[in-house]
């Protein structure tokens, strides 16, 4: 799929909630206004998982089990434009 | 498939967002750590990969480049060390998850 558009602050609101779902239950989320927009990071302390999401693109770093990588990924996905 | 004046027209992706102007893409994109147990130096660690993935990945386009990381379609494999613990750092963009997701497990195969 490509993904397009913008994260609102509704749909990362949305994407926290999946998240809390899928078991990732601390987390910690930080914004900051960047020269291109928010940024907004997000960190799943107990899995050491960093999410970036940004005006232009998302980033998911993970190290540790595909399976948790896959959980954030589907989640994401559910919470974007795509074609 | 795009619809452009009222007909359906085959385009690749970086036309489609040229053409539709009001559609940004948004780039979804992963970062995988694999540690390595091993006391060989980076560019060998990636002449070794190189070799596996051009053998197993025939039907791809496999480059090591400048000796600094390999990439195949949007994903790049680079070394990096901390202290003396290395690890191989993967990234890849949403649309190649298949790939990607392949090459991560043929990675973690041979850790």
């Amino acid at each position: 799929t490509y993904e397009y558009g913008s994260m609102s602050s509704m749909d990362i609101d949305i994407f926290l909630n999946k998240l809390k779902q899928d078991g990732f239950t601390d987390v910690k989320v930080t914004q900051t206004s960047e020269v291109d927009g928010v940024l907004t990071k997000i960190r799943l302390v107990n899995e050491e998982i960093d999410i970036d999401i940004s005006e232009k693109g998302t980033h998911i770093m993970c190290e540790g089990k595909e399976s948790w990588r896959l959980k954030i990924r589907d989640s994401l996905l559910s919470c974007m434009n795509k074609f | 498939l795009a619809m452009k004046d009222g007909k359906l027209i085959l385009m690749n992706l970086p036309e489609v967002f040229k053409e539709f102007g009001n559609i940004n893409r948004h780039i979804v994109t992963f970062s995988s750590l694999i540690k390595l147990e091993t006391t060989s130096p980076p560019l060998q660690i990636l002449e070794q990969i190189h070799s596996l993935m051009k053998d197993k990945l025939n039907a791809w386009d496999v480059k090591l480049v400048d000796g600094q990381c390999i990439k195949v379609e949007s994903i790049v494999i680079k070394v990096n060390e901390e202290a003396s613990e290395k690890k191989l750092c993967v990234t890849w963009e949403n649309q190649d998850e298949d790939i990607g997701r392949y090459v991560i497990g043929l990675l973690q195969s041979i850790e």
